[in-house]
């Protein structure tokens, strides 16, 4: 028992440690998890469908710590599909963090039939424009569809993903296990192969004088093969933001499309 | 004929020590030369006649001997060249097995000493996680003996012929394409080369593979065998002769001879050998002993072997592993890395 403990030391420690992580985080100051999520103002939604989203949006939020918001129209007011993402966002307050903080708004507008993601604050870097494309790009055709229900899933579980590592897939015991499994299996055989032992002669140990004599030594040009290849140009602006600014001079990126 | 190596000044059994090159009497601190020792080493070699049984049939029981010291069979087996009395411990060597083709050209002494060996080995065991705990104990240690093993060592003449394809790759870059240029070359390399003193053992009961890790020998060491060098060691004559040896060996240098070769090739993206072929002489084979400690044991119902170079100290054998230490680290690196891969994932997934 005594030697088990030895060996259990280390993890305990670090779980000790690791465990005072979570404080170092500040909680949110704006977002208002009981507030309206959803604004379906073309009526595209269920009132059953509305609460799903709403509380799928607040799950998220609180995962992604963006304010996630939903709204569709008939109506742009007169403003281009873009104008009225951004400024619906800035004149509701919306943000996680504060006003006008980290967030996403998706936009049906059904009058230009176009759907508009729009990012603020943290959520401008944090979704880049290639996010953003790879969003619209899945739900667009469920738009076509009229399956408004599955779009707005598409776009939730998208933001969602945005923030994906290699630890995510940690939050998953099985693969934590089989890695710690593989872990725990190489080291033991590293450990028993270290007690072989290593052969210390070469070529050269016995070799007289250390070095061959080379009698022919012939290196011959034959011929040449050429091969032509067409380098494809990667336009793929991974990463890149590109940002505009609402009626009332706050920050926003994201883009849309038509459908 | 039994020749036990007696000190000059007092008359009990001298040994070779190693750590001095010369023999030294444990009792009175007597020290000899070898070549002192094989000089006057008549005076002191009791007549006794050599021991061999004969019985009616003229059947020879080789391994009838009598120690010079207690007059106690010697039990030793047809091979034994050298071995120590089991009830006094005084050291004989079987002159009457060293004649003509038997006589060892070479030697090289042991300059590890039993002391020094042991310790050694206590370090090694140490030095391994999964050892069990019952190796480390000292005692472990001392059923340690030195063994003179009968080696062939050989010089060779090498040659080998590679016929090769190889080629130089270019990349050039020219507007959206990229052009790859491959120059094609014909090969050809033929060299030369002596391998002196690669060593194969000729014993039966060592085994071949324990024997190749213990190499390499220093060969500046290499002394004219004489037979004071085996006194207080075990030793024993070739099993097997230079021809029979032979083929492991030219494989070994065919080996080195074509790497060398191989590697004159350079300065080429690819080399693709398309032929070969070696050549080889063999120049000489010397009967040559060389020193090693070794410890045999059964762990678990399996025999292991457990050598020590005895000129180098190189250490040679699989230390055996314990089942319990394995799970023991198995379990807890487990442990551990579920532990801190499951954290990873909740804090930064």
């Amino acid at each position: 028992m005594i030697k088990k403990g030895k060996y259990l030391l280390v993890p305990m420690l670090s779980l000790i440690i690791l465990s005072a992580a979570p404080n170092v985080y500040g909680d949110s100051i704006n977002y208002d998890e009981n507030g309206q999520k959803v604004y379906d103002y073309a009526e595209l939604l269920s009132d059953s469908e509305e609460r799903e989203i709403t509380e799928k949006l607040v799950e998220t939020s609180k995962e992604t710590k963006l304010d996630l918001v939903v709204v569709t129209t008939n109506d742009t007011q007169g403003k281009s599909t873009s104008l009225y993402a951004d400024d619906f966002y800035d004149d509701n307050g919306f943000g996680y963090d504060k006003k006008y903080g980290d967030g996403v708004l998706l936009l049906i507008d059904m009058e230009h039939r176009e759907v508009f993601i729009s990012t603020a604050g943290d959520a401008i870097s944090r979704v880049s424009d290639s996010d953003v494309e790879d969003i619209l790009d899945e739900i667009a055709p469920f738009l076509t569809n009229e399956s408004y229900m599955q779009a707005v899933e598409e776009f939730i579980e998208g933001i969602d993903d945005i923030d994906d590592n290699a630890f995510t897939y940690l939050r998953n015991p099985i693969i934590s296990l089989l890695i710690a499994l593989a872990v725990a299996g190489a080291a033991v055989f590293i450990m028993s192969m270290s007690s072989k032992t290593k052969v210390t002669v070469g070529s050269t140990t016995y070799l007289e004088g250390g070095r061959i004599k080379l009698g022919a030594r012939i290196d011959h040009f034959t011929h040449t093969t050429t091969t032509r290849r067409k380098i494809e140009n990667d336009n793929n602006h991974s990463g890149s933001s590109s940002v505009r600014t609402s009626s009332s001079g706050h920050s926003h990126g994201g883009g849309g499309k038509s459908f | 004929m039994i020749e036990t190596y007696k000190c000059k000044g007092c008359g009990a059994p001298i040994e070779f020590d190693g750590s001095k090159g010369e023999l030294v009497c444990e009792y009175c601190g007597t020290h000899m030369s070898v070549k002192e020792m094989e000089q006057s080493g008549e005076k002191y070699d009791s007549q006794v006649e050599d021991e061999t049984v004969q019985d009616d049939n003229n059947k020879t029981d080789v391994n009838g001997y009598k120690c010079q010291s207690c007059g106690a069979e010697l039990i030793t087996d047809d091979k034994t060249t050298a071995t120590v009395c089991s009830f006094c411990g005084s050291s004989a060597v079987i002159k009457g097995r060293f004649t003509g083709e038997t006589m060892p050209a070479k030697i090289i002494p042991f300059s590890i000493t039993k002391d020094k060996a042991k310790d050694l080995f206590r370090q090694w065991c140490r030095k391994g996680i999964l050892t069990p705990s019952m190796f480390k104990k000292s005692a472990f240690a001392d059923n340690m003996t030195g063994i003179y093993v009968p080696f062939w060592l050989y010089d060779y003449g090498a040659g080998c012929h590679i016929d090769a394809h190889a080629t130089k790759v270019r990349h050039q870059r020219q507007g959206d394409y990229e052009i790859t240029h491959t120059d094609h070359f014909k090969v050809v390399r033929d060299g030369e080369a002596d391998f002196t003193l690669v060593p194969a053992d000729a014993s039966e009961k060592m085994p071949d593979e324990t024997m190749d890790l213990l190499e390499p020998y220093n060969y500046s060491n290499l002394q004219d065998f004489k037979m004071p060098y085996l006194s207080g060691f075990l030793s024993e004559k070739y099993s097997y002769d230079s021809n029979q040896m032979a083929p492991r060996v030219e494989q070994r240098v065919r080996s080195y001879i074509f790497r060398e070769v191989r590697n004159s090739i350079t300065g080429y993206s690819t080399v693709n050998i398309v032929g070969s072929n070696t050549r080889l002489k063999r120049k000489r084979a010397v009967y040559t002993l060389l020193p090693v400690w070794m410890i045999t044991y059964r762990y678990k119902n399996e025999n292991h072997i457990l050598a020590i170079n005895g000129q180098t100290g190189k250490q040679v054998g699989t230390l055996p592993k314990s089942k319990e230490k394995m799970l023991g680290w198995f379990g807890g690196i487990f442990a551990g890395t579920f532990a801190i891969l499951m954290i990873l994932g909740g804090f930064l997934g």
